[in-house]
């Protein structure tokens, strides 16, 4: 934990966001599009819900309680992050805007003066450029046929600008006290000019003016979120007091 | 590339433990044999990966969680690299084996046709149906004579073992738990402990094929016997009961014996027409279809960058 709330609050967002995302790719054993990505998948998806353990370490030793068990509106997920993604084309594209955003904060976390923090992000960025690879190489595979920009397409212009809560939230102060090196707004920055130029190679356009989305960030659940907690929590609700 | 004579000669090399490599000129009958029982076990480590996939996303607790991800990517795992070795015998394609599998051609084992109706159901696959397809596995790779198959072997074997250490882990946990804990995976345990039993087959046939080409080295009824004899101490320790009325211990020599087995459920499963057999099947069949346009596209690029 520390004394900064802000810096507090900024872990829980994306320790949430993680936990979402671990949970949704975890959906996708077995029924992938051949072998090799159900492995992708399962292997990504441990790998996030580690990051949501070890963000959660540094604000509780109680792992299970917060990871599971606060009422649904002191979560600070972002609604991009609880979407179900049923269709294997939006959890390709999610996996991809996610990764993407994960990639960029946790190079804003790298050196911070929160030292744990600092340790966390150095292992979960080495983990990430595994995972981005994974992604782009798959959605720049597919977009260069014409069934693949054809399915697509309108996935990505659709759930693009969704991605911007990833950054979403305060961050006063951060910058000046070295939690972080770089703000939300500037990470925010960066991630679309990735976007930008990762579509401009098959001439996409995102519509980025409308209003960036932030509800999830102030405690709002998205429709979906219900569905996925509720799985989370349906054996832990038997016998909360059990160890399972 | 060696070869042999006669299918006579062929078994001599094979008594004297003589491994078999996919570059020799291997005799169609044994080739034909050994693609089955391997594209069998690849079918069933992928159905396997289906059956326990209902109950990940309620695993109770980040750890739990964790772990079982952990060992359904390693099911996953175990089918992709057993997909290879049966796709290079040169019989069907990869393609062809999932093709097969969906379209109800080939078969898979049948613990895999009945559903996980709990938490405590997955613990019993990992603790029950993991063992029992342990001790199968383990007695393949004893003396199996096809290389490529046996090289795989050794890695599932540990990987197996994990599970089935996992497994015993949170059966001990349940047996320690609350009652409403205890009386889940009693429930768990009497709808999985015949199917586990009967993993095993019937006993084996005296010219069992694969018995005399080296590609199962014990006897179905054998490794039943050794496992009836593990488990049931092992549960009834736990504070179980054992869902067979006629099981009894022999005065003098302390062993276990079951009732006899009625074998017409495992007949329906080779029949995939098991308790779930159908919705296991058609849910993978839609997935598989449904993402077909993805392998196609990713073929075009393959193409169309050479």
């Amino acid at each position: 934990m520390s004394p900064d709330e802000t810096a507090n609050e900024l872990v829980l967002a994306f320790a949430d966001d993680e936990l979402c995302v671990g949970q949704n790719h975890s959906w996708w054993i077995a029924v992938g599009p051949f072998l090799e990505e159900d492995l992708a998948f399962t292997s990504i998806a441990q790998d996030e819900l580690g990051h949501a353990r070890a963000l959660y370490s540094l604000l509780s030793d109680d792992l299970d309680h917060i990871a599971y068990g606060r009422p649904h509106q002191e979560y600070r997920s972002s609604h991009i992050a609880e979407l179900l993604c049923h269709d294997w084309t939006s959890a390709l594209v999610r996996h991809v805007l996610h990764d993407l955003a994960e990639e960029v904060r946790w190079a804003a976390m790298l050196d911070s003066t929160w030292v744990e923090l600092a340790t966390i992000a150095t292992r979960a960025a080495a983990e990430e450029q595994f995972h981005v690879q994974h992604g782009l190489t798959l959605l720049r595979r597919l977009l260069s046929t014409p069934e693949g920009q054809l399915r697509l397409s309108s996935t990505l212009i659709d759930l693009a600008p969704k991605g911007r809560e990833y950054f979403a939230g305060s961050d006063s102060g951060l910058v000046t006290s070295g939690i972080l090196n770089t703000s939300l707004a500037d990470q925010e920055r960066t991630w679309m000019k990735r976007i930008d130029d990762l579509l401009a190679e098959f001439e996409l356009n995102v519509d980025w003016s409308g209003e960036p989305p932030s509800q999830g960030r102030y405690g709002t659940r998205s429709r979906d979120f219900s569905t996925l907690h509720d799985e989370m929590v349906a054996v832990l609700q038997i016998d909360p007091l059990a160890n399972w | 590339m060696r070869n042999w004579r006669n299918i006579g000669e062929f078994e001599d090399f094979l008594d004297d433990g003589g491994i078999v490599e996919p570059n020799d000129d291997i005799p169609d009958p044994y080739r034909k044999a050994v693609f089955r029982f391997i594209e069998m076990h690849a079918n069933s480590e992928y159905m396997g990966g289906l059956t326990e996939r209902d109950w990940i996303p309620k695993a109770p607790g980040l750890h739990r969680k964790m772990t079982a991800l952990a060992k359904s990517q390693d099911e996953i795992g175990h089918a992709h690299l057993l997909y290879m070795v049966a796709a290079d015998l040169g019989i069907k394609t990869r393609e062809e084996m999932v093709t097969d599998l969906l379209e109800g051609r080939t078969h898979f084992h049948n613990v895999f046709h009945y559903r996980v109706h709990s938490w405590t159901d997955q613990i019993a696959v990992a603790y029950l149906v993991d063992a029992a397809a342990l001790a199968s596995q383990q007695a393949v790779f004893k003396n199996c004579s096809y290389g490529p198959y046996k090289r795989i072997l050794r890695r599932v074997i540990v990987e197996e073992g994990f599970h089935m250490r996992n497994g015993e882990e949170m059966m001990l946990l349940m047996a320690r738990g609350t009652d409403v804990q205890h009386q889940m995976m009693q429930e768990s345990i009497n709808r999985w402990w015949l199917p586990s039993i009967q993993l095993f087959g019937p006993d084996s046939k005296p010219d069992d094929e694969l018995l005399r080409w080296h590609i199962k080295s014990e006897r179905n009824e054998d490794l039943r016997d050794r496992y009836v004899q593990k488990f049931v101490p092992q549960l009834l320790a736990g504070g179980f009961t054992i869902p067979d009325q006629d099981l009894r211990q022999d005065n003098e020599n302390g062993k276990w014996k079951i009732s006899d087995i009625d074998w017409q459920p495992l007949m329906d499963t080779m029949r995939n027409i098991g308790p779930d057999s159908s919705r296991r099947i058609s849910d993978a069949k839609r997935a598989w279809y449904d993402a077909e346009w993805v392998r196609t596209a990713l073929d075009d690029a393959t193409k169309a960058q050479a």
